[in-house]
């Protein structure tokens, strides 16, 4: 079974990942700040991270570099609401960009896009 | 006979009471001759007195024979008697040569005498006798006749004396008259006429001119005065000067005597003419003529010294009139330069009271139209667009036919307007007549031949006094003007033409003169001047309007960019609770039976969270920065577009640059502002390697493979290259160091390149320095069709 990193300061999305990514048949573990999910990250060793940019102290893009410095190899997906993070290049050293939506179809076709690549 | 003591003394008390009476001198000497020739003393006796120069002498009054009139001095015994004081008695007389008579008839008989009339002091002449045939003269006699001799004298000199006294006495009357009618005028023409007018009558003259020479300031003048109807004045100027008298070069005072001129032609005995030059000091300021003094006593010595002493008290009365006069005409000259110059300073003024152009024109034209401005009847204002060459009617002042004309200026003088009245009028706009849209409905373009065009390429004003006949004037404009005569005055500023004005005078037909010319040049200057100032005013307020709308126009979209960055900043924050409510209504969905009641109410929720967030997307779409557009791009000319944002750091780094593009390589298709950063981070991480200095090679060149055409590039740096344990992570994002040098810019170079399809790669050279090299598809040729 895959396992799911959510970073998401919003409790309620945290909650709403955790039951929906459960439902596809991944394990989902929850951080809410950049900082608990560097601290998960060794511990829980996820298949994939979906990052959420605006967050308080450390933001998205913080947490992504210093997750790409500890595993180059860790798959992220980075969910916003800011349509405009796509214009700061720093984001495309992430894997994938997904604009957040009460629609999940594009973040789950995204995740299971990008594990597939990365098992084979 | 000699005479007893009875005789001879009664004899001499006569001759004393005859002497002493008031009887005229000839009167009186021709009583003593009768008693000298009675008492028997004298057959017959010639009294001569002698004339002022000691040459001659002349017969003042005989007795009994015919004696000469004249006789000369020199070479006869008359010099002898009167040099020596001494009587001479002849045998006969024709032994007293020279001064008697010869004559056929028979000469008579006795002795010859001739006894000098002396008082013993001087001479004044002789007394030539003829003594009874037989006789001869005792010392008695020769003592009575010598005494007598001496009274004589007396008598003449007296009698000299006294009209030598009573001339002078004259003479200085005249002078002090002529003085006083000098300094009596200041009219000189009236000073010169009452100065000829006293000489004509003194000296008894025919006629008189006098010139008086003109010089700067004043002109040449002639007086000429006559009491005979028949001479006329060029006559007698010309007359004198075809005999050597020209009165324009008279330099010395002169006695002469000329061929008479008379109307009649015939003989005619010549004439005494006396003339002097008039010299105030040394200076000669002209000349006198006294013309035509016919009989027998012509002017003596004294007469042209007379004249002289004459001419030089009238000169400096004459001079002063002269610079009287010329004072007078400067003064009346300074008077209308004053008037003219405050004239012009009140329009000058006028014109500065406003900016308005069409307020400025009306009263540039009134100003020229006005009876206290310069009374032209009408004026027409052109103004001239340098850039199109077209002339331009903008505005006409004045009637529209003579009965108007008649009807304003009658107006204008009743209610006594000025032209600073009108000026101040704040209704003066563009004027209403028919003579004003006429105006407004000439245009002249450059290629026409008018005198408009004429006016602006001379640069000067032109006065047409005949203009149907004046080829210079082209008929369409004379036919719309309809008049005789106008004059056209260019307007100057900054010494170029801005416009024309047109003037003339078709009511009153006064003809336009130089003064007017002279003087509307000079207004035309200021009033070109002001009309230039009011026409950039025009354009700075007009440009100025621009400038409010575009920025009008840009607060509006700064607003709505703020409106929309606020919209995009609520947007972000409802986005984040949609999600969760949508989200989780998705989820009730799915776990609520299709029939069930509810299954409806969560559909609902589902399908407005799918309506906001369709509204969100859109607004955060609007608010967006423009999206990357991509275009074809000549990378070679971005190259060195960006090449020159570094060439002062590349200077300051001491790096020499070396540029080897290919003109044949094909266009990309990226967004010009992304390859513009590729290069700008790849030339900043060369400076960055070459701190020390170095040379930096850009190549671009085309490649082919598999039907495909590609673009590269190679920028190759001489620095140390790339250290080996990064050089594999170089492009990545979150491995770059400090130490290293190599920031972020080379991972988003990296990512631009790939985006388009691009390769980037980076090799170290074998003696230091690395090459990054680019490989970018080329445009397709179909795709540029």
């Amino acid at each position: 079974m895959k396992k799911i990193l959510v970073v998401d300061d919003e409790e309620n999305i945290r909650f709403l990942y955790k039951e929906e990514l459960g439902d596809e048949g991944y394990e989902v573990v929850l951080a809410s700040s950049g900082k608990e999910a560097l601290e998960l990250l060794e511990a829980n060793k996820p298949d994939l991270i979906t990052l959420d940019i605006k967050m308080p102290e450390m933001d998205g893009i913080e947490t992504l570099k210093k997750i790409k410095e500890i595993d180059k190899g860790m798959p992220v997906i980075l969910c916003t609401a800011y349509g405009q993070y796509k214009q700061d290049f720093s984001s495309w050293a992430s894997d994938a960009y997904v604009v957040k939506s009460a629609d999940l179809k594009e973040l789950k076709e995204t995740i299971s896009k990008i594990l597939e690549k990365t098992a084979m | 006979m000699p005479l007893d003591n009875k005789k001879s003394i009664d004899l001499l008390c006569s001759i004393i009471a005859i002497s002493n009476s008031n009887l005229p001198l000839a009167d009186r000497l021709n009583q003593i001759l009768d008693i000298l020739c009675g008492s028997l003393i004298f057959e017959s006796v010639a009294l001569y007195t002698l004339d002022a120069e000691k040459e001659r002498l002349y017969l003042a009054a005989s007795r009994n024979m015919d004696y000469l009139a004249e006789i000369k001095i020199s070479d006869s015994f008359a010099e002898q008697a009167l040099i020596e004081n001494r009587h001479i008695i002849f045998d006969n007389i024709a032994a007293g040569e020279g001064l008697f008579k010869d004559t056929d008839s028979p000469r008579p008989a006795g002795k010859g005498a001739v006894f000098p009339v002396s008082d013993g002091n001087f001479s004044y002449g002789l007394m030539i006798a003829n003594l009874p045939a037989g006789q001869s003269l005792n010392d008695s006699d020769l003592h009575i006749i010598k005494t007598i001799s001496s009274e004589v004298a007396g008598t003449i000199r007296n009698v000299q004396l006294y009209s030598n006294a009573k001339k002078v006495v004259e003479e200085l009357h005249l002078i002090n008259e002529v003085s006083e009618s000098a300094n009596s005028s200041n009219n000189i023409d009236e000073l010169l006429q009452l100065t000829l007018n006293k000489l004509i009558e003194w000296f008894g003259v025919r006629c008189g001119i006098i010139n008086i020479t003109g010089d700067n300031g004043s002109s040449e003048r002639t007086i000429f005065l006559s009491h005979q109807s028949e001479l006329a004045q060029d006559n007698v100027i010309q007359h004198c000067k075809e005999c050597g008298l020209d009165i324009h070069t008279i330099e010395e005072a002169v006695l002469l005597s000329l061929t008479g001129l008379s109307e009649s032609a015939g003989t005619c005995p010549s004439e005494a003419v006396i003339a002097a030059p008039i010299l105030n000091g040394d200076k000669r300021i002209g000349a006198i003529i006294l013309f035509g003094k016919r009989g027998e006593t012509p002017f003596t010595k004294e007469d042209l010294q007379l004249l002289r002493n004459l001419t030089a008290q009238v000169a400096p009365a004459i001079e002063n009139t002269v610079l009287l006069e010329k004072t007078k005409v400067i003064g009346r000259e300074r008077e209308v330069m004053v008037q003219e110059l405050s004239m012009l300073f009140d329009l000058n003024k006028a014109i500065m009271t406003t900016i308005d152009l069409d307020r400025l024109l009306h009263i540039i034209l009134t100003a020229v139209t006005m009876g206290d401005g310069f009374g032209f009847n009408r004026a027409i204002l052109f103004l001239y667009n340098k850039s199109t060459g077209y002339i331009q009617g903008m505005m006409g002042v004045g009637p529209d036919s003579s009965e108007a004309a008649g009807n304003i200026w009658h107006d204008i003088h009743e209610k006594g307007k000025t032209l600073n009245d009108i000026i101040e009028d704040e209704e003066l706009k563009q004027p209403q007549s028919q003579l004003n849209e006429l105006a407004k409905g000439m245009r002249v373009s450059e290629s026409e031949k008018s005198i408009l065009q004429l006016t602006v390429k001379e640069k000067k004003a032109f006065n047409i006094s005949d203009a149907w006949s004046d080829p210079r004037v082209n008929r369409d404009l004379l036919t719309k003007l309809n008049c005789k005569a106008f004059a056209t005055v260019p307007l100057m500023a900054s010494g170029r033409v801005a416009g024309i004005i047109l003037v003339d005078n078709i009511y009153n037909n006064r003809p336009i003169d130089d003064d007017d010319i002279r003087l509307l040049t000079i207004f035309a200057n200021q009033a070109g001047t002001a009309i230039e100032n009011s026409i950039l005013y025009r354009d700075i307020q007009k440009a100025h309007k621009e400038v409010k709308a575009v920025q009008n126009k840009l607060i509006h979209s700064e607003k709505l960019a703020a409106l929309g960055e606020m919209a995009a900043g609520i947007a972000h924050e409802i986005r984040n609770p949609l999600v969760s409510i949508g989200g989780f209504a998705r989820r009730l969905a799915r776990h609520t039976g299709e029939n069930d009641r509810e299954s409806g109410y969560v559909d609902i929720i589902c399908k407005e969270v799918e309506r906001l967030e369709n509204i969100l997307n859109d607004i955060l779409v609007f608010s967006k920065e423009a999206s990357v557009e991509s275009g074809q791009q000549d990378i070679n000319s971005l190259i060195e577009e960006t090449l020159q944002f570094f060439w002062n750091d590349f200077e300051k780094c001491g790096i020499e640059v070396e540029q080897a593009l290919s003109p044949d390589i094909g266009y990309v298709k990226t967004n010009r502002q992304q390859l513009k950063q590729v290069f700008i981070n790849l030339f900043a991480n060369a400076k960055h390697a070459m701190e020390n200095g170095g040379k930096l090679n850009v190549k671009s060149y085309p490649s082919e493979s598999e039907d495909k055409i590609y673009v590269h590039v190679d920028i190759t740096d001489s620095g140390e290259g790339i250290p080996l344990d990064i050089i594999n992570n170089i492009f990545n994002p979150f491995f770059t160091t400090k130490d290293s040098g190599i920031g972020l810019g080379l991972a988003i170079t990296h990512k631009i390149i790939s985006s388009y399809g691009g390769e980037i790669k980076v090799m170290n050279i074998k003696d230091g320095g690395a090459t990054f090299s680019i490989r970018m598809p080329a445009v397709n040729q179909d795709d540029l069709l």
